[in-house]
């Protein structure tokens, strides 16, 4: 059987510039799929192709096995949150939720929407005009409308983007919650990994318009699977090794233990990533002899985030490592040597 | 709380007391003389006259008429305008705009040209095809196809103007709602547009209700407007006191649609005039099918708004033995029977000349009172009556502000009678409250918050308004100026009574070719209307360019 939604070979320039290049990928009923991305990578053509918006220059959407490409935005059945909610200036709440019910009767409309209202926790703003509504309000009217005409599939367009990090950390659950009590199959674009790890069954990696990897939240952040993912998580760490045997690293600074097998043969230069949130501070250099991965340098800069300190280390070899480190125990000093035991989990190979 | 801004609350005193000398004054003493001695029972009878119910009843069918036929027209072009990329897009969106700054007589000669008894070539077409018309119909349809092609442009620039700041996603989220494009346009752009639709329609109506030039050359002896009435009752009458009852009750009318407007369209009256154009909602139409019928729509629009136009240009070129410039080297001669007194070419000069001078005079005063308007006045009713009152002139007939002008200032002790100041001035009072709506949007749009950062880096207030006030309006300082030089260009109503025989303006020296018989006086006609389009356009291209660039 297919897959509910199908996206093949998508290909779309602007102006002769490529935006979006050979993308595919699927999603099942029901799923949850979040395209992640840096600003211009693609996403939103992604979705306004999906949606019939825009023609892509090649490539095919397929809805439950049908090919969508003839098929205009209107009758595809494919709702639409978009980034700034585009609600209609000159129809209020309740009028604006019922836009999409078409061929209802008024009470089964009423009904259907004062239930959503409901189900959003807005029935109380039911008679406001959009412009008195705040943000979060906003983007709860926006989903609540794109829902109650019951769309076959959701695209959401980066639905929080314009609101605080507050308000943005808290309606992310609240969205996810929402979206899997209907059971609504759902693609969602954002540029923020915390987002798309919340809300995600699985998170595609959208890179220079091409789908870079795919797959669980989890996988996607721990294993990235070239450096510029691992950057666009925030990853610096990113040194050249020489395979030792399956489990070993030979490195500038010494050896390193891997958790996962190296596919490479003994002797070879791989790249490695370093995930900056899997080091132990180690009391002193005794201690450090009961660990695998040590290393040991001075601390030349720290930077405090409340909950955690990111902070830089100067290995003895000359490279130039990033952490992040629990508040407490008290991290030392600026200048003060510094011992770290890295697990074996956290240093990943096969970085492309 | 916002500190006192010094003298900045004063800058409306001399634009008010040079409206107040040269436009209430003069207005008053046309009422003042002309009513004199006129008892109740003589107003009773007035407003009881046929006379009066007949022009006023006639004026309201026409202008609705005109109107609602303007809107069918105006509005299906604007919305595909707005909506997509078509090819020819900018050419449209000039061709479409041209007529409103294009000057009556241009306007009216274009559809003589094309039906008239004069030159009729579709006329010749339709013949050649096997219809005959005999006679240019004089009258209604005519002159309500030229109220079309005029105020065409009103509703267009308005209604994309207004529409221009509707986001694609607004749009786009219907579509994903199940809406078929109809549907879209039905169920949410027009009634997102509804402010704007209302305030064109209602300016539309103003402009039909007091028109004036089209009516007269194109109207026949039957058509009246009020405007056109009191030009009869003056001219033709001598009627003084029906013209300025007339003219009392036309301001009252005009008064009324003004608070009309202002009352259902609050938000529209910030829409300037003149705006950069803007790329469409939708981009480029998707399937082939809609690109050819809205490609064709477009082009079908194009042809009939360049007729006329193109018809003026055809007449003035075809000469009585073929294609040449005669009509235009006539224009260089001073005949011994010329209805001038020197060579027709001089009413060019004479008209550039002036127009000059009106945008001068618009700057000087216009910018002072536009300042005054755009800056947060610590008095909202202040504001809201200073600026009533500056655009008082567009509620008054220009053919009573002429007459007033006669009574005014040609008598002692104040004799402008011969003075080079009187056309100007009159100019300059029909283009102000034009000069207005360009320039306030404008300097209103300017952020504050740019004034108080260049204030924090050190700059006075003076050096604020220099540096970065003034920059940042300039293109639209620079759009008003060029539109009151085309309306001064082609102002009608109020030259045609202060004009002096031997220094005509352009349309007053149309307008008398055009009245007289004669291959010739038809074929100069439309040589000076000609040139006085090129003027225009060029004019209106220079505007279209500053658009752009803003």
């Amino acid at each position: 059987m297919s897959p509910f939604l199908e996206v093949t070979g998508i290909r779309k320039s602007f102006q002769g510039i490529p935006t979006l290049d050979h993308v595919d990928f699927f999603l099942e009923r029901g799923e949850i799929l979040c395209i992640l991305g840096p600003s211009g990578c693609g996403k939103t053509t992604l979705l306004r192709i999906i949606a019939g918006i825009e023609m892509p220059d090649a490539g095919s959407v397929r809805i439950e096995g049908l090919d969508m490409v003839d098929v205009p935005a209107h009758l595809r059945h494919v709702g639409m949150v978009f980034q700034d909610f585009a609600l209609f200036p000159h129809l209020n709440v309740r009028e604006n939720v019922a836009f999409g019910l078409k061929g209802v009767s008024k009470e089964v409309s009423r009904e259907r929407v004062d239930q959503m209202l409901e189900r959003m926790g807005i029935e109380t703003l039911a008679e406001r005009r959009t412009y008195e509504l705040s943000g979060g309000q906003k983007q709860r009217v926006a989903l609540a409308r794109s829902l109650v005409p019951q769309p076959k599939l959701l695209l959401l367009d980066e639905p929080l983007g314009s609101l605080d990090r507050q308000l943005r950390e808290r309606l992310v659950y609240d969205t996810a919650d929402i979206l899997r009590k209907v059971g609504m199959t759902a693609v969602y674009v954002t540029h923020d990994h915390a987002e798309a790890f919340a809300v995600a069954d699985r998170v595609a990696v959208l890179q220079d318009g091409r789908i870079a990897q795919i797959g669980s939240p989890e996988t996607v952040y721990r294993r990235p699977t070239t450096v510029e993912i691992a950057r666009f998580f925030g990853y610096e760490n990113v040194i050249s090794a020489r395979i030792l045997s399956r489990k070993w690293l030979q490195t500038d600074f010494g050896h390193l233990e891997i958790a996962a097998t190296v596919s490479g043969n003994p002797g070879d230069v791989v790249t490695v990533l370093i995930r900056p949130d899997a080091a132990v501070v180690l009391e002193d250099e005794k201690a450090a002899l009961q660990h695998v991965n040590r290393i040991s340098g001075s601390l030349i800069r720290r930077r405090f985030l409340g909950s955690q300190m990111y902070i830089d280390v100067r290995i003895d070899s000359g490279q130039l490592l990033s952490f992040y480190l629990p508040s407490y125990p008290p991290v030392p000093e600026m200048g003060e040597t510094i011992h770290l035991a890295i697990h074996p989990e956290a240093v990943v190979v096969d970085v492309g | 709380m916002k500190r006192s801004q010094g003298w900045g609350h004063l800058l409306w005193i001399v634009p008010g007391l040079g409206l107040l000398f040269w436009f209430v004054f003069p207005i008053l003493t046309v009422w003042r003389i002309s009513l004199q001695g006129t008892d109740g029972v003589q107003w009773v009878r007035f407003l009881t006259s046929s006379l009066l119910w007949h022009t006023l009843g006639q004026g309201v069918v026409q202008a609705t008429l005109s109107t609602l036929c303007t809107l069918t027209i105006a509005l299906p072009i604007s919305i595909i305008w707005l909506l997509y990329d078509v090819t020819g897009r900018r050419w449209l969106q000039i061709l479409l705009t041209l007529p409103f700054v294009l000057p009556t007589v241009v306007v009216a000669a274009g559809f003589r040209a094309i039906w008239g008894a004069e030159g009729g070539w579709i006329r010749f077409l339709l013949e050649w095809i096997g219809f005959s018309i005999h006679e240019f119909p004089y009258g209604w349809a005519p002159v309500i196809l030229a109220h079309v092609f005029y105020n065409v442009s009103v509703v267009f620039r308005v209604v994309t103007g207004y529409g221009s700041r509707i986001g694609a996603e607004v749009l786009e989220s219907a579509c994903c709602l199940g809406y078929s494009p109809f549907g879209v346009v039905r169920r949410v752009l027009l009634p997102m547009l509804r402010p704007a639709i209302v305030s064109a329609a209602l300016v539309v109506f103003l402009f039909c209700f007091g028109s004036f030039g089209v009516v007269l050359l194109l109207g026949g002896s039957t058509m009246t407007t009020l405007d056109v009435e009191i030009y009869r009752q003056t001219v033709y009458f001598f009627h003084m006191r029906s013209a300025a009852q007339l003219s009392i009750v036309q301001f009252c009318c005009t008064l009324f649609v003004v608070i009309l407007h202002r009352r259902l369209s609050p938000d529209a009256s910030g829409i300037a005039l003149f705006r950069s154009s803007v790329g469409s909602i939708l981009g480029t139409p998707r399937s082939f099918r809609n690109r050819a019928l809205l490609t064709g729509t477009a082009f079908a629009y194009t042809l009939s708004f360049g007729l006329p136009l193109a018809a003026i240009l055809v007449q003035a070129f075809r000469t009585s033995t073929g294609w040449g410039v005669d009509y235009f080297s006539a224009l260089l001669v001073n005949d011994s029977d010329a209805l001038f007194f020197v060579a027709p070419v001089d009413a060019v000069i004479h008209s550039l000349q002036i127009a000059c001078l009106a945008s001068v005079f618009c700057l000087a005063f216009g910018f002072p009172a536009a300042q005054f308007l755009a800056d947060p006045s610590p008095s909202f009713r202040m504001t809201t009556l200073v600026h009533g009152g500056f655009l008082l002139p567009l509620g008054a007939s220009p053919v009573i502000l002429g007459l007033g002008f006669i009574l005014t200032f040609a008598v002692p002790p104040i004799d402008f009678r011969s003075s080079w100041l009187l056309i100007p001035v009159s100019h300059t009072l029909v283009a102000f409250p034009i000069f207005l709506q360009t320039v306030i949007p404008a300097l209103r749009g300017v952020p504050d918050v740019l004034k108080q950062a260049a204030t924090t880096l050190g700059s006075s207030s003076w050096h604020v308004w220099l540096r970065v006030q003034l920059p940042l309006i300039r293109n639209s300082l620079t759009a008003a100026l060029i539109l009151s030089f085309m309306i001064s260009l082609g102002e009608f109503g109020a030259t045609v009574f202060i004009a002096r025989p031997h220094v005509p303006t352009l349309p007053i020296a149309i307008y008398r070719y055009l009245s007289q018989p004669g291959e010739m006086n038809y074929g100069r006609a439309m040589a000076m209307a000609s040139i006085l389009l090129g003027l225009t356009a060029f004019g209106f291209v220079v505007l279209e360019r500053i658009g752009r660039r803003r």
